[in-house]
Formats: C-alpha cells, sequence, structure tokens
C-alpha cells in the first residue's frame, strides 16, 4: 500500500479553507452593502410617503369642508355636530387614501385625526392628525396641524346660515354671488312674532363668504362710501357674537367661538319715513334661541338716488363698530 | 521490520508541500488583494452615500427648526440646517428650496456642514447653476478643487423660491377666462363715479378689473411696490389707476415694459393715515391677449434693480451640484 495519497489528500483539504473564507468575505461584504442600501430605500420611502400623506390629508380635509357645507345648503338640514361629523368623514377618506399606499407599497401606515376646530382667527379652522410610516426597523411618527383657510376657496365657501333658517318659508335665490330673500325672510320672522319684519321683503344679504378688506371696521363710516361698498360685495366682519363657521353648519346664529357676521340689506324703498325694525345683521335675525334674540335696531339711511333710500337697521353697538353716527 | 517513518521526508512529500505552500501563498495574496479593492469600493461607496445623502437632507429637508435662517450666526450652535421651504402648515414642499436659507448657509457655511451635513474632514462645495441663463449663479460655497484626485459630484434638479416678494395682486388674463371669475366690485358704481363695468373677454368687450390691496405701515416701512406686466399692448388703450373708496379718482396711467414704482402713488392717496385699502384699477381693451399679466408687488426694500424681473415671481429651476472629497 502507498501512504503518499493520504498526505496529499489532508493537505489538499487544507487548500479548502482560504476558498471558504473568500467567499464569507464575499458573502459577507455583498449582504452588509445589501443592508446598508436597503435601509437607505426604506427610510427614503418612508420619508417620501409621510410628506406625500401629510400633503393629501391637507388637500382632502379642504374637500371634505366644501362637501359638507353644499350638503347642507342643498338640504337646509343642520348637521348636528359639525366637528364630529367633519372629523369622521377626513378621517374615512383619509383611511381610503391609506389603503391605496399599502396596496402599492409594503409599508405600515396609521394616520389618526384627533380633532377639527375652530382657532383665534374666525376664517381658518385647524385640523389635527397624528400620522405614523413604518418599514421594517424604520418608523416615523409626526404630529401634524393643517390649516382650512375659509379665505382661499376659489370660489369662495357659501354661508350655510340663512339656508338652513329659511328652509320651509320659501325658495332663496342666488344671484350674482348674493341671496334673494323675496318673501321668505319676512315669512321666518313673522313666525317668530318679530314686529316690523315686512321691512325685510326682498332683502339680500351675501351668499359668499369674504372677509372684508376695510380695517379697522370704524372706516366704513367714512363719508359712507366704504359702507356702500362693503355692502355691495357682502363682505363678512369678524365678531364676538356672530357664529362661527362650524357652528353656522349646525344652523347656530350665535355662539361662544370667536365668528363673524354680515349684513342683511333691506330692499331700498321711497318712504323716508322709516321706524324701527330687526336689526340689519345676520346674527340677530337669525337669532331664535334665546327671547330677545332678535333685537331692533334704528334705521340708517346711507345713500339716495333716483328718489330711492339705501338702509340698514343698525342699534348702536354695531353703530360704533362701524363707525356710523349712533341714535 | 518495515519502517514508515521516512516516508514522511520523501521527495514527492516535499514537492507537494512546495506546490501546496505556492497555492497557499498566492490564496492569500488574492485575498488581501480582494479586501483591499473592496475596502476602495466600500469607501468611495461610502463617500457617494454620504455625498448622496448631505444632498437629501439640504434638498428635502427645511432644516430644525424649521425657521433656523432667521437666528444670528453666532447662536447657530444646535440647529440642523435644510435648504427646503415650507408652506403655511410647515410641510417641506417638494424639490423647492427657500433663497433665504441658502443665503443663510452660505454666510455660516464653515459652521453648518462640516460636523453636521458631512464629516469633519470632508471638504465640499455646493454652486446652483439656473437652467435660465438670464438669472445668476448662485455660489453657496466655491472652492478652488483643481489639485484634488478624487472629486464626488452629486447634481440635482430643484427649483428655487427666489424671492420674498408679496404679490399684492396677480391677474391672468388666461385664468379669468378660463373660470369666468373676473373679482369683487370696485368703488365705480354710477352712483357717485363712472361705472367699472367688467370686460368679457369671450365676446370680446373692454372693460376693468379691479383688485384692493391692504397697505399697513409695516408695510410702507420695509416695502417698495411695483407694477409688472406681461403681453399688454402698450398704448393708451390700456391703463391703470388707484384711489379708495373715500377718494374716487379717474386718471389714466400706461403700463410700461420695465417694472412701475408705485411708491409715490400710494403714499399720495394713503396721505398721512399711512394704512389702508387702495383698489387698483386697470381698465383693458377688446381683443387682449390671453397670455396676458399683470402683478402688483411689495418688494423688500433695497432689492437691487437687476432682480426686477417678472422670472423671480415663480420658483425657478436650477441645477444644485455638490461636491465633496477628502
Amino acid at each position: 500500500m502507498d501512504h503518499q495519497g493520504y498526505v496529499l489528500s489532508l493537505i489538499s483539504f487544507l487548500l479548502i479553507i482560504p476558498a471558504v473564507l473568500m467567499m464569507i468575505l464575499i458573502i459577507d461584504a455583498g449582504y452588509s452593502l445589501g443592508k446598508e442600501e436597503s435601509l437607505i430605500v426604506s427610510s427614503n420611502q418612508v420619508s417620501n410617503t409621510m410628506n406625500d400623506l401629510q400633503e393629501n390629508i391637507g388637500t382632502l380635509s379642504n374637500l371634505e369642508v366644501q362637501k359638507v357645507t353644499y350638503q347642507v345648503i342643498e338640504t337646509g338640514e343642520p348637521v348636528p355636530n359639525s366637528r364630529e361629523l367633519l372629523k369622521e368623514r377626513i378621517q374615512e377618506e383619509t383611511n381610503n387614501l391609506i389603503n391605496k399606499y399599502k396596496d402599492n407599497q409594503d409599508l405600515d401606515i396609521n394616520c389618526s385625526i384627533i380633532s377639527v376646530d375652530n382657532t383665534s382667527d374666525p376664517f381658518i379652522i385647524e385640523l389635527r392628525a397624528i400620522i405614523i410610516v413604518g418599514k421594517d426597523e424604520t418608523v416615523c411618527e409626526r404630529k401634524i396641524t393643517h390649516q382650512i383657510s375659509l379665505e382661499e376657496y376659489d370660489p369662495p365657501l357659501p354661508d350655510p346660515l340663512p339656508f338652513i333658517k329659511c328652509k320651509n318659508q320659501g325658495n332663496l335665490k342666488i344671484i350674482d354671488g348674493k341671496i334673494i330673500y323675496d318673501s321668505s325672510l319676512v315669512s321666518y320672522l313673522e313666525s317668530r312674532n318679530i314686529e316690523n319684519a315686512y321691512f325685510y321683503e326682498n332683502a339680500t344679504s351675501s351668499a359668499l363668504i369674504r372677509k372684508c378688506p376695510y380695517s379697522p371696521y370704524e372706516s366704513h363710516g367714512n363719508t359712507y362710501l366704504t359702507l356702500i361698498n362693503c355692502l355691495e360685495n357682502g363682505f363678512y366682519h369678524e365678531s364676538n357674537d356672530g357664529a362661527c363657521f362650524l357652528c353656522r353648519l349646525e344652523g347656530k346664529a350665535t355662539c361662544s367661538h370667536r365668528g363673524f357676521e354680515t349684513f342683511i340689506i333691506p330692499a331700498p324703498t321711497t318712504n323716508y319715513n322709516l321706524l324701527s325694525a330687526p336689526c340689519s345683521i345676520d346674527h340677530v335675525i337669525f337669532d331664535d334661541t334665546v327671547l330677545n334674540g332678535t333685537y331692533s335696531g334704528m334705521a340708517l339711511i346711507y345713500r339716495e338716488f333716483a328718489g330711492r333710500y339705501y338702509f340698514l337697521f343698525l342699534d348702536n353697538g354695531h353703530r360704533n363698530k362701524y363707525g356710523l353716527p349712533c341714535m | 521490520m518495515k519502517e514508515n517513518g521516512g516516508m514522511v521526508f520523501s521527495m514527492e512529500i516535499m514537492l507537494a508541500i512546495v506546490v501546496i505552500t505556492v497555492i497557499i501563498a498566492i490564496s492569500a495574496d488574492a485575498l488581501d488583494i480582494s479586501s483591499g479593492r473592496f475596502y476602495r469600493i466600500s469607501e468611495s461607496h461610502s463617500v457617494d452615500i454620504i455625498a448622496n445623502e448631505a444632498a437629501n437632507i439640504l434638498i428635502t429637508t427645511p432644516g430644525s427648526p424649521c425657521n433656523w435662517e432667521e437666528y444670528d450666526v453666532d447662536t447657530l450652535n444646535d440647529i440642523n440646517p435644510g435648504l427646503s421651504a415650507i408652506d403655511k402648515d410647515k410641510c417641506s414642499m417638494n424639490n423647492v428650496l427657500d433663497i433665504k436659507k441658502i443665503e443663510k448657509l452660505r454666510e455660516a457655511y464653515p459652521k453648518l456642514i462640516p460636523g453636521r451635513i458631512l464629516p469633519l474632514e470632508m471638504h465640499s462645495s455646493i454652486i446652483l447653476y439656473p437652467l435660465n441663463q438670464d438669472l445668476a449663479t448662485i455660489k453657496v460655497n466655491e472652492v478652488n478643487n483643481s489639485n484634488i484626485k478624487e472629486v464626488y459630484v452629486v447634481n440635482r434638479t430643484v427649483s428655487v423660491k427666489m424671492t420674498t416678494w408679496k404679490p399684492l395682486v396677480t391677474i391672468n388674463i388666461k385664468k379669468i377666462i378660463e373660470e369666468d371669475n373676473y373679482g369683487e366690485k370696485c368703488t365705480h358704481n354710477g352712483f357717485f363715479s363712472d361705472v367699472h363695468y367688467k370686460p368679457d373677454f369671450h365676446l370680446n368687450h373692454e372693460g376693468w378689473i379691479c383688485r384692493q390691496i391692504h397697505i399697513t405701515p409695516s408695510d410702507m416701512d420695509n416695502y417698495d411696490f411695483y407694477i409688472f406686466q406681461e403681453g399688454l399692448i402698450l398704448d393708451e388703450t390700456t391703463f391703470w389707476f388707484m384711489d379708495q373708496p373715500d377718494n374716487i379718482k379717474s386718471e389714466k396711467h400706461t403700463f410700461s415694459s420695465a417694472p412701475i414704482c408705485i411708491n409715490e402713488n400710494i403714499k399720495k392717496i394713503l396721505d398721512e393715515k399711512g394704512e389702508g385699502v387702495i383698489w387698483f384699477h386697470i381698465h383693458f381693451p377688446a381683443g387682449i391677449n390671453e397670455s396676458s399679466k399683470v402683478y402688483v408687488v411689495a418688494i423688500p426694500r433695497g432689492t437691487s434693480s437687476d432682480m426686477l424681473k417678472t422670472e423671480y415671481l415663480t420658483p425657478q429651476p436650477y441645477y444644485f451640484v455638490l461636491k465633496v472629497w477628502y
């Protein structure tokens, strides 16, 4: 028997060791590089999805506010709790959006709408939410605040309050951004036994919410020209007494939040002898919650043209506010 | 008696050991070369990753805090820079950079980049090249790197929000025609003055488009006001003037190809009050070009005249070029 073969095979076996070492080295390097790349890709995916989602939630929340508003106007039915309703609808739309992300990408996404509520600016509604996006070991959580500005809608959002209050009193016509009440406002006031409601036959007010640029508000009383332009455009003014937008969706004329008000303008008349009548401010006319919610104001003639008198009924409080002469 | 010990030291075994040793030596050398190669690839890949991630951080994040550019250079110890512009919800605008942040980065580059976005030992330069040749190149940090052997370059296309201008009025004829929305009613309503009838661009009727702007004392102190136009017929059929509800006027000022400064017009109207709502009335003739635009813009005082271009009203595309090297 020849024993040389055993020594050679033993040493040949030892040759396998460097080959195995090299293989381990290559696999390890490849794995490390791959893991690094995968981490970067996951991180980018999570970050991009988070930013995308934040932007989309902003857009769809604006849209939901618009949809709810038009729905209230069409039906004339107030919503019981506008804040909760908007929160639920935005949450539902957000969940639909998240499912689309999940279908296309392997991500864990969760978005909770915390609240939809007022801010100190009555023309801004604030949405708060928490978004969590995760993939493998990468997780990102973000608390977002989105401001829904009523001024940024184009065309502007309509005011739901007149449509709710005058629902069963006749049809409201909307022409060129203005509501023409015909007899509906008189019917509404007479149904509440308000005196001198007849002055509001064919009254008009703004259909669209646009913020008044004329500030301070006392400047409305400078030669009345500013007041005339404000009335023609149907601008809305900040008010502690007037209801905020979310409460207007619920059919409230007044609320504890910082809100706004607009003028309801009686039709011009050839009759110079004007008495007192319900104050020509929307939250006064539509306040049916308390006994003296709709209080009177004295006539203020702000323009006379071709034998017709253009007037408002205002109490001293509102006259002061707009820089108009007090009684 | 047979003795097997001698077999170990036979010539064949010696030869075999030599061959095996050579093979092991070559393997070891190859392993060493491979390790060296992997190390270099890893290192360059690592620098590549660092450069890309640095560019990502600067382009896609607004920095921390997101208004870091308002801080004094000497207090910049706890901030992380980012160049992304943010919207009103403090959400990063996709691929849009803010010129204020770029300028702040230029001012404090040695403090903000090494050790925060890039390793301390790494050198870098950032230059933004405009696609529109009429605009100037933005040099955030320019270093002469002609003597360096290996430079890693990241090139991204971004938009740069060039200015902190406040557009007060934007009249886009094409948009008005599409949306059939001519805006609010001005003070010229026929009772105390002539009537400003709205134009009808579908039926080719002339008319007025009027917009109100609210000027505050702070605006008067910090801004200059300019009118820009694009595509208008520069004759007497297209004209503008300004007034207030309590001071109705009827004037005619024509447009020009250059921006028109209206500081004096505004001062005259507002007088001592220094604050108020001004109506800006523009008369458009029939047959107006659909691509016409008019802007009234509040521009920070001290802006140089070569910056007065309509291109600066909207974000402009630039190449963001980041170079890093050791």
